[in-house]
């Protein structure tokens, strides 16, 4: 092994394997020069205890724990203005759709025409009109209008 | 009585126990405070930081996987905490740029800032002066290995560098330590 300060430092510090730490000790056993490197560095890593761990503060935790409770209030408040915010939204939805459908349904119907006139012609007597439908040789009639206006169709005769 | 381990804590805070939690403060609260005052030399700062700390770890407490030990995680944290500090500390110096003599040194990040009440003949204080002088990366290895007790590894994913050149780093801050704790007279012939 060779004079590796930095190894150690590792075997003042603990960190070798157990196979290190005994090669290292078997060349300490030898090298007076690595041996007093050694004694040094331990003398430093000694004089770092004088500066002990202190005690902390009261109040750490209980700062902690009341910043928690707080942002934990927050969120809570927040969540107070819409309490149940998607089942209101869906309802809401739901309450929109409803309410189109009843005025749709309330709304007069616009009337579909049930056929295309084709041409309107005189009746058979003479104080009718016949509403016709269908192009030329396949005509039907699909309304008598008679002369005092009283209809009496639909009638689904077929003539030309 | 039996003893809850820092995993079954962490259990009971993912379950929303602020209980248990506090149990988890209580436990790593000395190491948290003294991690930040041993950076910073500010009791107050180091009472904010630890606060900011747990306030951190209990948001992400999810994220802890258990590949580590607990206190090396918070470790962890505390070390990205500290960094972020000393960049906002040097944006605002840079942008203030107020008149050093009107301004304490900065604390920490490679500053020298010793607390006013402590005297020259308290050895506490010129061991904590002595890490004050140190590089930024070299006193947090100190710090980590000395007084946190990490291996080489821990402070290695801590600090996100090779193992090797956390050796090195403690290897060069012991060397420039013995220099400044015999200038002051600190260095311990009794062990």
């Amino acid at each position: 092994m060779n004079h590796d300060e930095r190894r150690l430092v590792r075997y003042l510090s603990g960190d070798l394997g157990e196979a290190e730490r005994i090669r290292v000790e078997r060349h300490l056993d030898r090298c007076e020069r690595c041996r007093m490197k050694l004694a040094v560095l331990r003398k430093v890593e000694n004089s770092l205890d004088r500066w002990p761990d202190r005690t902390p503060p009261a109040g750490i935790r209980q700062g902690v724990l009341a910043r928690l409770t707080a942002e934990r209030e927050c969120s809570v408040r927040r969540q107070g203005m819409f309490p149940y915010g998607a089942w209101v939204l869906g309802a809401g939805a739901a309450a929109a759709a409803l309410l189109l459908m009843g005025v749709r349904a309330l709304q007069p119907s616009t009337p579909t025409p049930a056929a295309v006139v084709g041409s309107v012609r005189a009746g058979g007597a003479q104080d009718t009109v016949a509403v016709l439908r269908g192009a030329e040789g396949r005509m039907t009639v699909v309304w008598l209008v008679q002369k005092d206006d009283r209809s009496t169709g639909p009638d689904q005769r077929s003539g030309t | 009585m039996n003893y809850i381990s820092d995993s079954e804590l962490v259990a009971g805070c993912r379950d929303g126990d602020t209980t248990a939690f506090s149990l988890l403060m209580e436990r790593h609260e000395k190491q948290v405070f003294n991690y930040f005052h041993r950076l910073t030399l500010d009791e107050e700062l180091a009472m904010e930081l630890s606060q900011e700390l747990f306030v951190r770890v209990y948001r992400g407490i999810g994220k802890f996987k258990g590949n580590s030990r607990f206190a090396t995680w918070i470790i962890s944290i505390a070390h990205n905490l500290y960094c972020e500090w000393c960049r906002r500390q040097r944006r605002q110096v840079s942008l203030d740029a107020v008149p050093e003599e009107l301004h304490p040194p900065e604390a920490g990040c490679g500053g020298r800032m010793v607390e006013e009440d402590v005297t020259r003949a308290d050895s506490s204080a010129m061991v904590s002066r002595a890490l004050q002088s140190l590089d930024e990366e070299e006193r947090q290895v100190v710090v980590l290995r000395h007084y946190h007790h990490l291996s080489g590894r821990q402070i290695a994913m801590v600090l996100g560098c090779r193992e090797g050149t956390v050796w090195s780093r403690l290897h060069y801050a012991l060397l420039k330590l013995k220099g400044l704790l015999h200038a002051e007279g600190v260095t311990d012939e009794s062990r």
